[in-house]
C-alpha cells in the first residue's frame, strides 16, 4: 500500500511521535510500530495524554498494516488513557472500524487474489469429460391435441404480433414518450403506458445493443464451427459457455462486458479529467448521510421495501456481473479534500483506488471500442453466484449425491476453513445478507432435487443437479422479474409489464396469482401477449452479454443501512443493533453463529433499506476497509469506476439512451437546496451539467415515475435488460419447456414465489408478518390492516380486488370452520 | 368405460358426503336424563361381542341396546346402515384406477369438487409442506408435535416402530419408523438426522431419505387418525368417561351439569362411526395402509396403551422432555394456553360446589361426595391405565385438573386428531396415507375416499364456545360457564390479532364433544 505526505502537523509532537508519524507517512508502518513500542516500555515516561497518543498511533500503524485486532487493542488503550482527549471521537471511530475488521478478518483476501489469464480466456469452449450428463432420450412427440394447441398459439401469436406491433409503433410515434425533459409514460392509462414502454424498449433494442468485440468476431475471439459437447444442448455449462450453440462463449464467464452506448461515446477518463470534480469531494458533499441529533447518520428509508430487497439485488448482481480483482499495484490516487476527516484519521492525503483489471484479450489493431473489461462471472441468469462460474468451483460445491449441493449439518453453507467464511459460488463483497440468500437458494436447490428424485427415482446425480439448477435459476429470475422489480418500482403499469414479460398479458389477465402458468395450455407465440419466457429466442441480431452501463446503474449502495436491527421471531422489537460492517466476510459466520437464520430473515423483513437519493450513502461504506486496503470509500469508487470505464456522464448517458438531456441543474430537481449543492460541486455554468456523474444524476432525479424507487435514467437500462436477460437466453426461451425442465420443474417454478421459498425453508416464518403480505420484499407488517403507503403494490393487484389492505394472514379467519 | 364408471361412482359418493355435511346440524344438548346416576345405565362389553364382524376383544364399547335413549337417532342409525350396505352394493372403491395427478393442486381440485366447496373451504398447504417436509419443524408445530419425545441430552425421537407390527395391504411399504432428531440450539429447532424404517437406517445424505420421510409421515398420520383419534379419544377415553358419568352422577349433580356437553351423544356416535369406518371395506381399511386383519390387531393392541395424561399438555410436554429443551415449541404453548383456560374454568366452577375443598385445594377433601368417588373409581376402572386420580386421595386440585383434562380430550385432543388434520392429511404428495413400494402415488379412489372422510370430519357440530347455561344448576354455575366462554373468546381475539397459521389451534375451531 502506498503512503502519502500530509501537510498538517499535529500539535506538540515528541521526537518519537514525530519519527513515528514520519514512518507512517513513508508507509513504513512496521518501523513506526517499533518506535512506538519502545515508548510503551514500563520505564517509559509521559502523561496519560501523550501515552494515549502513542497508543492511537500504534493503532493507526497496525490498521494500515491490516493488523486489525492489534489496532483495536491500541485504540481501546488510547481511549482508556484519555477518554476526553480532543481526538477521542476519531479514536472511537477507528476503534469501531478496527474491531469490525478484526471480526470480519478483513485482511484475508476473499477469494485468493488472481488475475485474468489471456490464454485461458481465449481458449476454446471445452468441457472436462463428465462435466455434464449425457443427452436425455428424445421427448415423446406431441400428441394431436397438443399439436393443435401449439398451432393455435402460433396463429394467435402471428395475429397478435401484427396487431400489437402496429398499435405500439403507431401510438409510440404519434404520442412519443418524452415531455420537455422527462418521459411521460406513467401519466398515461395503463394500456397506453404499456404500449409506450414497449415502444421505448423497441427503440432501445434497435439502437442500444452495442458490442465491445470487433465486428465479425465471435465472443472471446472463438473460432467458428466448434461442435457443442454432449449435454450442452440440454444443460447449463458451469462457465456459461454453449448457451448459444453457434457462438460458444457468448455470455460465458471471462468474456467482455458489452455496451449500451455508441462506441464513439465510450471515452475512458484519465488524469485530471478522471479526478474532476474530485470524486471524494462528491462523495462527501453529495452522498454522505447527514448527522442526526445523536451524531449518528440519518438514513432516509424506503417505507415500502424491506432490507431483503437490498441484499437481493446484490445477490442478483453477483449472478450477473463482476470485474474481478482490482489492481493493487496501479492505483488511481484521489486527493483528499483539506477538511476531509480521513486526513487525520488515516494520516493520508490521498485515497488509493486500485484500477480495474485491464482486458488481457484486447488485440492491437482490430479493436473498435476504446475500453473493454472482462466479466468474471457468467452473464446469464443462471444462478452462478451459488453454483460458481467455473467447473472446479461447481464440483467443489456439489455433494455428488442426489444432485444436491453441499450444506453443513446445520443446514448452513459449508465452511471454507482456510478463509473462515462460507463456501459458495461467488464470495466477493460477502456479508450476512448474502450469506442468508445463498443459504436459502442452496436449500431451494436441494428441495428441488428431492422433488425431482421422487418423480424420477432412476435419475443419476448429475442429471438431478443440472435440471434442479435450471429450475432454481428460473425461480430466481421469476422472483426478480415479477416480485423484486415491482416491489422497488411499485407502479401499476410497470407491474403489469413485468408480469407480461414472464407470463404474457393474456395469461396475466385471465388467471390470478399462482394459478398462472408460464407455459399455459395455449402458449401465444408473441412476447407481449404470451410472455417472453417460453417463447422463441430473440436476441435482436446481437449476441447476449451484460454491459458496462448495466453495471453502473446497479450501484445501489444507498439501499444499505448503517446497522442491522436484529429481532427474534417472538419479539418484533429490535433487540440488538449490529454494525453492518461487522457482518462482512468472517463476520457473516459469526452473525449466523449467534443468530438463528429464521430470526435474521425476520429482522431483514422488518427493516427498511435506504432511499436511492442524494446524501443517503452508507457512512460506513465511505470509510470501508477491503483486503489490501484499509481505507476505501465506496462512494468515491462508484464515481471513479464509471469515469474509468468510459461510461458517459449523466447527460450524455441520457442522450445515448434516447432520453432528453437536461439543460440546467434545476431540471433535475425542484429541491433548491439540492440544486445548490450540485452547483457547488459541479459549477454554476449551465454547461456544467455535462460534468454531472451518472450516479449523482440518477440519485438527484426528483421527477420519477409514480412510486418509483429510482429514476428514469436507470430505468432505461432496466427496460432493456429485464427483457433481454430472458429473451436472449436459450434456457428461458426455446428450451423453457417440460423436455428441459420436466413438468414437475415447470410446476415448481409456477408455484414458487419468494415468500414460498422463505416459508419452505423456514416454516416458522409463517407465524410472522410474512404470512400477511404477498410480496416478500414489502415490510413484513403483521397487523390486519396494511398501510397503503407501505404496500402500494397491493392497490393494483387484481388478486386482492376488494380488500387490498386486508393482510393475507387474516383472510383465513373468514373461512368456514 | 372405467372412467365413466368412476365418474358416476365418484359423484355418487361425493353427493353422499356432501349430503351428510349439509344435513348434519349441531345437536341440542338438553339436561341429563333421570336415569343418570343409577349405577348401571351402561355395562361395557368387548367390541367383538357387540359386533361379531369386528373381532376385537380389548376394546370395550357400549352395546347398541344400551345406548341411552337421549342419544339415539333413528335417522342417523338408518343412514349408517344404508352406508354400510352401499359399501358392498356400490363401493366407493374401484379397481385399476389411475393414480392421482403428480400436481397436488390438480389432484385436490379433482377430488375436492365444487360441491364440497359449497360447505367447506379447500385445505391450506401448511408452510412445512411447501417442499420436502421439514420433520424438525413438524416435531414442534402442528398435529404431530405430540409425538416428539426426549431420549437423551439434545436427542429426541418419534417412535412409531409399533406401527410396523400389523398386516398391511399388498404392494405397500411396511409402516413403523423411528425418527431421530437432534437439537440445533442456535437455530432453536430440531433437525431430523436419522430414520429407521423398513428401508434401513437412513440419514439426510442418503438417496432414500425422502422416501423414509414419507414413511415417517405416513406412520405418524396413520397413528394419529386410527389410534389417537378413534381408538384413544373415542373408544378408550370417550366411551368410559361417558359411561362413568352417566352411571354415577345423578342428573342434578353439579359435576354432571358441567361435564354433560362434553360427554353427550358419545355412544351413539361411537357406534355409528365404528360401523361406518371400521367395518370391512370401511374408510379405515380402504384409506390407510392396514388391511382389515391388521386394523383389528392394531386396535386390539393399542387400546390398552391409551394414556389419559396426554390430555394435560403441560404435563405431557414435561413427561416427553420437550419443555425448555432449547428449541421453540409453539404448539405446546398453543395447547397449554387452551388447557389453562379449561383448568381455570374447572377450578372456578367446582369451587362453587366444593367450597371447603377449594379452600385447601391440595388436600384430599372430597370424601363427602360418594357419587363423585364412585365416578372416579369407575373412571380408573374403565379408562385404560386409569385417569391418575385415586378417589380416596383426591383433592380439589386433582378433581379440577381431571375435569380440565376431560374438557381438553373432548375438545382439543379430538380436534387435533380430527378436523385439524384437514390442512395436513389431504396433501398426500407430501404426507401420504399409503406408501407404495412401486413409488406410485395414491390411486384416485383412495384419495377420493380420504377427501370425503376428512370432509365429513368437519360436519357442523356444537362449538366449544357456546352457551350451556341451560345446564347450570344455578346462577353461579351459569355465570361460571359464561366466564369460560368469555375467556375462550378473549383468547380467540388475541390469536386473531396475529396472522393465521395452519398449525395453530383456535378456540373457535373447537367442538364441545366428540359426537359425529
Amino acid at each position: 500500500m502506498k503512503a502519502s505526505v500530509i501537510n498538517t502537523q499535529p500539535p506538540e509532537q515528541t521526537p518519537v511521535i514525530e519519527q513515528a508519524l514520519g514512518a507512517i507517512e513513508r508507509g513504513d508502518f512496521q518501523h513506526s510500530i517499533d518506535l512506538l513500542s519502545d515508548k510503551l516500555e514500563p520505564h517509559a515516561q509521559g502523561d496519560a495524554q501523550s501515552r494515549a497518543q502513542v497508543q492511537a498511533l500504534l493503532g493507526l500503524a497496525n490498521l494500515r498494516l491490516e493488523r486489525y485486532a492489534a489496532a483495536a487493542l491500541a485504540y481501546e488503550r488510547a481511549l482508556a488513557l484519555a477518554p476526553l482527549d480532543g481526538r477521542a471521537a476519531d479514536w472511537r471511530a477507528m476503534l469501531a472500524l478496527a474491531q469490525a475488521n478484526a471480526i470480519s478478518q478483513m485482511a484475508t483476501p476473499l477469494p485468493d487474489v488472481y488475475y485474468f489469464d489471456r490464454e485461458a480466456l481465449l481458449a476454446p469452449a471445452s468441457l472436462p469429460p463428465g462435466a455434464l450428463p449425457g443427452v436425455p432420450p428424445p421427448a415423446a412427440p406431441l400428441g394431436l391435441w397438443r399439436v393443435f394447441l401449439k398451432v393455435v398459439g402460433q396463429a394467435l401469436g402471428a395475429v397478435g404480433t401484427l396487431v400489437f406491433e402496429l398499435a405500439m409503433n403507431v401510438y409510440g410515434r404519434l404520442a412519443g414518450y418524452r415531455d420537455e425533459v422527462w418521459t411521460n409514460w406513467y401519466h398515461r392509462p395503463q394500456l397506453l403506458a404499456l404500449l409506450t414502454l414497449a415502444y421505448m424498449r423497441e427503440k432501445l433494442n434497435a439502437h442500444n445493443l452495442g458490442t465491445s468485440y470487433p465486428a465479425g468476431r465471435l465472443v472471446a475471439f472463438q473460432a467458428p464451427g466448434q461442435v457443442p459437447p454432449p449435454g450442452a444442448s440440454h444443460y447449463r455449462c458451469a462457465d456459461g459457455s454453449w448457451n448459444s450453440l453457434t457462438d460458444p462463449k457468448a455470455g460465458a464467464a471471462g468474456t467482455r462486458f458489452l455496451r449500451n452506448v455508441a462506441s464513439t461515446a465510450i471515452r475512458p477518463e484519465f488524469g485530471e479529467q478522471l479526478l474532476t470534480p474530485n470524486p471524494r469531494e462528491i462523495s462527501l458533499k453529495l452522498l454522505s448521510r447527514p448527522d442526526g441529533p445523536d451524531g449518528e447518520p440519518v438514513v432516509q428509508e424506503v417505507p415500502f421495501l424491506n432490507l431483503l430487497a437490498a441484499s437481493w439485488i446484490q445477490f442478483m448482481n453477483h449472478d450477473w456481473v463482476n470485474h474481478g480483482e482490482i489492481v493493487f499495484t496501479d492505483t488511481i490516487d484521489v486527493p483528499l479534500p483539506a477538511d476531509d476527516v480521513a486526513r487525520r484519521r488515516y494520516w493520508q492525503t490521498k485515497m488509493f483506488i486500485g484500477r480495474s483489471q485491464p482486458d488481457p484479450t484486447r488485440c492491437n489493431g482490430v479493436e473498435e471500442v476504446a475500453y473493454s473489461a472482462i466479466n468474471e462471472v457468467t452473464h446469464w441468469w443462471d444462478g452462478s453466484q451459488i453454483y460458481g462460474s467455473d467447473q472446479a468451483t461447481q464440483d467443489r460445491l456439489r455433494s455428488h449425491v442426489g444432485g444436491k449441493m453441499r450444506l453443513g449439518d446445520d443446514a448452513r453453507l459449508p465452511m471454507d476453513d482456510s478463509k473462515g467464511v462460507e463456501d459458495t459460488g461467488f464470495r466477493r463483497n460477502w456479508w450476512v445478507g448474502l450469506s442468508m440468500l445463498h443459504t436459502l437458494f442452496v436449500r431451494e436447490h436441494n428441495a428441488i432435487c428431492d422433488e425431482l428424485a421422487t418423480a424420477y427415482p432412476d435419475w443419476e446425480d448429475a442429471r438431478l443437479f443440472q435440471v434442479a439448477r435450471l429450475i432454481n435459476a428460473a425461480v430466481m429470475a421469476k422472483i426478480h422479474t415479477i416480485e423484486w422489480t415491482p416491489a422497488i418500482l411499485p407502479n401499476p403499469a410497470l407491474d403489469a409489464g413485468m408480469h407480461a414479460n414472464w407470463y404474457g398479458l393474456v395469461e396475466s389477465a385471465l388467471r390470478k396469482g399462482n394459478a398462472r402458468r408460464t407455459m399455459s395450455e395455449i402458449k401465444i407465440e408473441n412476447p407481449e401477449l404470451g410472455g417472453v419466457v417460453g417463447n422463441p429466442l430473440q436476441d435482436h441480431g446481437r449476441r447476449f452479454g451484460l454491459t458496462e452501463e448495466f453495471v453502473e446503474v446497479y450501484r445501489l449502495h444507498s439501499l444499505l443501512p448503517e446497522k442491522l436491527q436484529l429481532r427474534r421471531l417472538d419479539d418484533a422489537k429490535a433487540l440488538e443493533l449490529l454494525a453492518l460492517r461487522a457482518t462482512r466476510q468472517a463476520g457473516s459466520v459469526r452473525t449466523t453463529d449467534q443468530h438463528a437464520m429464521a430470526d435474521l430473515f425476520f429482522s431483514f423483513g422488518n427493516q427498511h433499506p435506504g432511499k436511492l437519493v442524494l446524501n443517503n450513502f452508507p457512512r460506513f461504506m465511505q470509510e470501508l476497509s477491503i483486503p489490501g486496503n484499509p481505507f476505501f470509500d465506496m462512494g468515491t469508487v462508484d464515481i471513479v469506476r464509471a469515469r474509468e470505464r468510459g461510461v458517459p456522464r449523466y447527460n450524455e448517458f441520457r442522450r445515448q439512451l434516447g432520453l432528453n438531456a437536461i439543460s440546467r441543474f434545476e431540471d433535475l430537481s425542484d429541491d433548491a437546496e439540492q440544486v445548490e449543492k450540485l452547483k457547488r460541486v459541479y459549477g454554476r455554468n449551465p454547461a456544467d451539467v455535462e460534468k454531472i456523474d451518472l450516479l449523482i444524476g440518477t440519485l438527484s432525479e426528483g421527477h420519477r415515475p409514480t412510486f418509483f424507487g429510482f429514476g428514469e435514467t436507470m430505468f432505461q437500462i432496466f427496460i432493456l435488460n429485464a427483457t433481454r436477460r430472458l429473451q436472449a437466453d436459450r434456457f428461458y426461451s426455446d428450451c423453457f419447456n417440460d423436455e428441459y425442465y420436466t413438468p414437475e420443474g415447470l410446476r415448481w417454478i409456477d408455484a414458487t414465489d419468494f415468500k414460498a421459498v422463505l416459508l419452505r425453508h423456514y416454516p416458522q416464518l409463517a407465524d410472522t408478518g410474512l404470512a400477511n403480505i404477498k410480496n416478500a420484499f414489502e415490510p413484513w407488517d403483521s397487523g390486519p390492516e396494511l398501510d397503503p403507503t407501505r404496500h402500494p403494490l397491493r392497490a393494483c393487484d387484481n388478486e386482492l380486488a376488494g380488500e387490498p389492505w386486508r393482510g393475507q394472514g387474516y383472510a383465513p379467519f373468514k373461512r368456514p370452520s | 368405460m372405467s372412467r365413466l364408471e368412476w365418474f358416476f361412482r365418484k359423484w355418487f359418493w361425493v353427493l353422499l358426503a356432501w349430503f351428510k355435511a349439509a344435513a348434519n346440524k349441531p345437536m341440542d344438548i338438553g339436561l341429563p336424563p333421570d336415569s343418570c346416576g343409577s349405577g348401571h345405565v351402561i355395562t361395557p362389553m368387548p367390541l367383538g361381542k357387540v359386533i361379531p364382524e369386528l373381532p376385537m376383544h380389548s376394546v370395550m364399547v357400549c352395546p347398541p341396546g344400551q345406548i341411552p335413549a337421549d342419544e339415539r337417532s333413528l335417522s342417523k342409525a338408518l343412514f349408517y346402515k344404508l352406508q354400510i350396505w352401499l359399501y358392498r352394493a356400490y363401493s366407493p372403491m374401484q379397481a385399476a384406477l389411475p393414480n392421482i395427478s403428480g400436481d397436488a393442486d390438480a389432484a385436490l381440485a379433482a377430488a375436492f369438487t365444487w360441491l364440497h366447496r359449497r360447505q367447506f373451504a379447500a385445505p391450506v398447504l401448511p408452510a412445512e409442506y411447501l417442499g420436502s417436509p421439514d420433520l424438525g419443524q413438524l416435531a414442534v408445530r402442528g398435529p404431530y408435535a405430540c409425538y416428539t419425545r426426549r431420549v437423551a441430552e439434545g436427542q429426541f425421537e418419534w417412535d412409531l416402530r409399533d406401527c410396523g407390527k400389523f398386516e398391511h395391504h399388498e404392494g405397500l411399504l411396511r409402516l413403523g419408523v423411528r425418527v431421530e432428531f437432534t437439537l440445533d440450539a442456535m437455530q432453536r429447532c430440531l433437525r431430523a438426522v436419522r430414520i429407521d424404517s423398513v428401508l434401513g437406517s437412513t440419514t439426510p445424505d442418503d438417496r432414500a431419505w425422502a422416501l423414509a420421510k414419507r414413511l415417517a409421515l405416513c406412520s405418524v398420520t396413520t397413528h394419529l387418525s386410527l389410534v389417537r383419534h378413534f381408538n384413544w379419544v373415542h373408544l378408550a377415553t370417550g366411551a368410559p368417561v361417558s359411561m362413568a358419568t352417566r352411571n354415577h352422577l345423578a342428573p342434578d349433580h353439579p359435576l354432571i351439569r358441567l361435564l354433560w356437553p362434553y360427554v353427550f351423544a358419545t355412544h351413539q356416535s361411537n357406534d355409528t362411526v365404528t360401523r361406518g369406518q371400521m367395518w370391512r371395506g370401511g374408510d379405515f381399511e380402504t384409506i390407510y395402509s392396514y388391511n382389515f386383519d391388521g386394523l383389528c390387531a392394531l386396535y386390539d393392541a393399542t387400546y390398552g396403551e391409551c394414556n389419559f395424561a396426554i390430555n394435560d399438555p403441560a404435563a405431557d410436554a414435561q413427561a416427553r422432555g420437550v419443555v425448555a429443551a432449547g428449541f421453540d415449541t409453539p404448539t405446546e404453548h398453543n395447547l397449554a394456553a387452551l388447557f389453562e383456560l379449561m383448568l381455570t374454568h374447572a377450578r372456578d366452577y367446582l369451587a362453587l360446589y366444593y367450597p371447603h375443598a377449594a379452600r385447601e385445594p391440595a388436600t384430599p377433601g372430597l370424601h363427602n361426595d360418594p357419587a363423585l368417588l364412585a365416578w372416579l373409581n369407575a373412571l380408573n376402572m374403565s379408562v385404560p391405565n386409569g385417569v391418575g386420580v385415586i378417589a380416596a386421595q383426591a383433592s380439589f386440585d386433582d378433581l379440577a385438573r381431571l375435569v380440565a383434562r376431560i374438557i381438553y380430550f373432548a375438545s382439543v385432543q379430538h380436534e387435533i386428531a380430527g378436523g385439524f388434520l384437514w390442512n395436513y392429511q389431504l396433501w398426500v404428495h407430501r404426507q401420504p396415507v399409503r406408501v407404495y413400494a412401486s413409488g406410485q402415488p395414491e390411486p384416485m379412489d383412495v384419495y377420493q375416499r380420504l377427501v370425503n372422510a376428512n370432509y365429513n370430519l368437519n360436519v357442523k357440530r356444537r362449538a366449544l364456545i357456546s352457551d350451556f347455561t341451560n345446564l347450570a344448576l344455578d346462577a353461579h354455575g351459569a355465570a361460571s360457564m359464561q366466564r369460560f366462554c368469555k375467556a375462550l373468546e378473549f383468547l380467540q381475539l388475541g390469536m386473531q390479532s396475529e396472522p393465521w397459521a395452519a398449525w395453530k389451534l383456535y378456540p373457535s375451531a373447537l367442538k364441545v364433544n366428540i359426537n359425529a
